[in-house]
């Protein structure tokens, strides 16, 4: 396609880059071309939308921030690909002059704007009209500043502890290589000036955590940290003032300094993690068409329908709210709360709920409750209730109070003990280099890295796991509660009959009908008439009848396919079976049998070697449950049909140790209550919030990198604990014979951290290798 | 030896304004963003855009 331009005749690919180039040359943008990468991927498939509920006043009033009398929102951007993206978007305030700020993070893909005088939704469409999608992102603004401000906080602490430290070091080597008393006494004196900075700035978090685990009763590492900290302090002001040999400042400065680097790092890891589910939240936003008295239709966001509101739901939409169909007559699919493959058929004074889809045609709902008394929103309120889930380890919990104990409890005994048997400053001296050398922090470190570095190695492969936890149960886990559909299965429909057989004529027939058809069943017909190659022709008079077929006229001829349900041929099996017909003529029966994967035997036989149970939960006839059951060779008592999520519910909570993978709304509460809940992609919302682990692709063999992954994550662990207890160990027994310092236990306390923390960086970078291999 | 003596505060008083750099480069914010920047570093549309008007010609 070529167009000219002020004399020049410019190429374009598609009409697309031509409407760029136009805006772009129109606002003196065309540099974009020089920095334009030429490796750019597919523009993404733009559905059009209108973002006029962005202007609803109480959508400004909840997530749009104004100061000053400007406004500033983010939004999540899908499509950027480049530099060029970037260079186009942060240039908005000179194609739209209301626009007064743009910016762009490319490390989570939002663009945060500023503007006056315009609408929100005229941001949002200019954003879409240069060819990306923006997702509004609905939280609070405050609380994304604040939590910038404390990322500021911290890395301000690291880096004061980090620079006293380096000095300090320097100090104490030339202390340690034996410089002489007059010197040692300065460079001593310069370490405690360096040490101050970090013991009273840097190491704030660390002593607000002891004390806020001495309030709760609960013994945390922090304790002893904090008590060898301020021994240690005091030890060396001692020794500073009274010139004896008992300074251990770079100790306390490089152990604060680790501490709080590695939990910052923790925290980040958790934070992306958090993050990335929190976009998920974002692609829900879900808006309703309201029809208003005077006719006109507006859009607004869900949470604002009002009861007695009426709502238009077309066909392939999801049902906003609650209510009863006042016109039109569709047919729904009901999965997501029921788990019900086939849909139903909707007609006037019909119930449908939020979250259901609209397969066939449009629908008038009269709305008869607010959203969040709605089904699904009762189900997520009762999730809520129960709060967070707890996310830390609770076996590194327990090990890490067992250790405070310990530690403790035996620097008592030693300076008891050497305070009798020897002097004061002997005692002083072995009790903090006992403190110093128990000190957990091989373990301290490891156990969190090795939880947040598997968490982001799953991320990686599109598993998101919730909690360090999670590890631990999925080991422990006795039973599988395997998903059907989607897990098991493909989910589409495999057309089994061979429609080559088919004349032509009568191929582009059939394709043309079905063609027009949301239904799953149809759209498996169309991809397999397409593979076949077939044209599409004119047909008239199609109509398509909820839960029968469809039909058409072509050539003096009326074509339908419609559903033959109850065969007798098919009472065994998960087949679905339809006919194809001329003037009610059969031309042909077509099959189709949702399939099962290839790789689900194999996995099965893997979870049974491992002592896993699998098992077979849905909420599917018995018929295609127990078809897919013999398949993979699971015997019948193995296998629940028929389940309502209360059914579905009661069974995992009655078997011990479970994990249950699940999609729907009805699973929400099954996968809550599960000892390791594991959602599937295109799972609702209330799913992912209900379960420990998010897969955002489908199938059972990322079920296996999973459970293989996180047990070798486990072992990994328990090795790394038992070189630190071993450590330990040999610690406390050289320290009583007085062999170790505490210049001897500062050496071997970051010693031992980097042999642990060295294991688990190679282990992990060869478990990336082996699960991207897989 | 003794110019240790010397040397060791003047080190410290360099050490610190590295950290003072340091704090207000965190707290300008520059550490809020690390992966844009990279892709800005050579971004001059302004200057680019000036040479622009006053040839009056445009590539693509």
């Amino acid at each position: 396609m070529s167009q000219s331009f002020e004399g020049e005749t410019k190429n374009f690919c598609c009409s697309g880059c031509r409407k760029v180039y136009e805006i772009l040359k129109a606002n003196n943008l065309d540099d974009f071309y020089s920095f334009k990468d030429k490796s750019l991927s597919s523009p993404i498939n733009l559905k059009s939308e209108s973002f006029n509920y962005l202007d609803s006043g109480e959508f400004v009033d909840e997530f749009v921030t104004i100061n000053n009398g400007e406004q500033s929102f983010r939004f999540y951007i899908e499509g950027i690909h480049c530099t060029a993206c970037l260079w186009l978007l942060e240039r908005l305030p000179k194609i739209e002059p209301g626009i007064t700020y743009s910016k762009i993070n490319m490390g989570t893909n939002t663009l945060a704007v500023n503007f006056k005088g315009i609408k929100l939704s005229r941001v949002a469409n200019l954003i879409q009209y240069l060819g990306y999608k923006p997702h509004p992102i609905l939280t609070d603004q405050q609380e994304y500043r604040f939590m910038l401000k404390e990322d500021q906080k911290d890395l301000i602490r690291i880096g004061v502890a980090f620079a006293c430290a380096g000095n300090i070091m320097l100090y104490s080597l030339a202390v340690y290589a034996g410089a002489d008393p007059n010197f040692s006494k300065y460079f001593n004196f310069f370490s405690f000036i360096c040490v101050i900075p970090v013991l009273f700035y840097s190491a704030i978090p660390l002593y607000c955590s002891a004390y806020s685990s001495i309030r709760s009763k609960n013994l945390s590492i922090d304790i002893p940290i904090t008590i060898a900290i301020f021994a240690g302090f005091c030890m060396g002001v001692v020794g500073l003032v009274l010139n004896l040999d008992i300074i251990y400042f770079d100790t306390l400065a490089i152990l604060v300094f680790l501490l709080s680097l590695s939990r910052f790092i923790l925290k980040k890891i958790q934070q992306k993690t958090v993050h990335s589910q929190n976009l998920l939240n974002v692609f829900q936003t879900q808006t309703a068409t309201r029809v208003l008295a005077t006719g006109d239709e507006e859009e607004v966001l869900i949470k604002f329908l009002e009861v007695g509101d009426v709502v238009i739901v077309r066909a392939g939409e999801i049902v906003p709210a609650d209510g009863t169909v006042i016109e039109g007559k569709s047919s729904i699919n009901n999965s997501i709360l029921t788990g019900e493959s086939l849909p139903e058929d909707t007609i006037i004074g019909s119930s449908v709920y939020t979250g259901s889809e609209n397969i066939t045609s449009t629908i008038k709902i009269l709305v008869n409750k607010k959203h969040n008394e709605s089904r699904i929103a009762q189900i997520i309120n009762e999730l809520k209730v129960d709060g967070e889930s707890t996310t830390t380890s609770q076996f590194a919990r327990r090990l890490a109070k067992n250790f405070v104990y310990i530690s403790l409890i035996l620097s008592i005994v030693f300076f008891v003990y050497f305070l009798i048997v020897e002097s004061l400053p002997v005692a002083l001296e072995r009790s903090l280099t006992l403190l110093v050398i128990t000190c957990p922090c091989a373990l301290g470190l490891t156990i969190p890295l090795a939880f947040i570095m598997g968490i982001s190695t799953f991320m990686k492969e599109g598993i998101f796991i919730k909690g360090e936890s999670t590890f631990e149960n999925l080991v422990k886990a006795k039973k599988i509660f395997l998903d059907k559909t989607g897990t098991l299965t493909t989910g589409n429909f495999v057309v089994l009959s061979e429609l080559s057989k088919l004349r032509n004529e009568e191929l582009n027939i059939l394709f043309s009908l079905e063609r027009k058809s949301h239904h799953p069943i149809a759209q498996s017909i169309v991809r397999e008439c397409e593979r076949l190659g077939a044209e599409s022709i004119e047909i008239v008079e199609y109509k398509e009848v909820a839960g029968v077929g469809v039909h058409g006229i072509y050539g003096g001829c009326r074509y339908s396919v419609k559903a033959k349900m109850d065969s007798p041929l098919i009472a065994n099996t998960n087949l679905v079976t339809v006919v194809f017909e001329r003037d009610n003529l059969e031309i042909m029966e077509i099959r189709l049998r949702d399939e099962i994967r290839k790789e689900a035997k194999g996995v099965i036989s893997y979870f049974r070697s491992l002592g896993l149970t699998p098992s077979i939960l849905t909420g599917d006839t018995l018929k295609n449950a127990t078809y897919v059951g013999e398949k993979l060779n699971l015997s019948k008592d193995l296998i629940y049909a028929g389940m309502s999520p209360e059914d579905k519910n009661d069974i995992v909570k009655k078997s011990e140790n479970s994990i249950m993978v699940g999609d729907g709304i009805n699973d929400a509460m099954a996968l809550k209550n599960a000892y390791v809940g594991i959602a599937v992609s295109g799972s609702a919302n209330i799913s992912l919030q209900a379960s420990d682990i998010y897969m955002s692709k489908k199938g059972i063999e990322f079920l296996h990198k999973l459970v293989s992954g996180t047990r070798q994550v486990m072992y990994l662990i328990y090795f790394n604990i038992f070189l630190s207890l071993l450590y330990n160990i040999v610690g406390v027994y050289i320290t009583f014979i007085g062999f170790a310092t505490p210049l001897i236990a500062a050496i071997l306390m970051p010693l031992s951290s980097l042999t642990v923390l060295s294991i688990t960086l190679v282990f992990f970078l060869r478990l990336r290798r082996t699960l991207r291999n897989r | 030896m003794e110019v240790i003596i010397l040397i060791v505060p003047f080190a410290l008083v360099i050490a610190a304004f590295f950290l003072a750099a340091f704090i207000f480069a965190v707290k300008k914010g520059q550490y809020d963003d690390l992966d844009t920047p990279a892709h800005k570093i050579l971004f001059e549309d302004e200057l680019i855009n000036k040479g622009k008007k006053k040839n009056g010609k445009t590539k693509a």
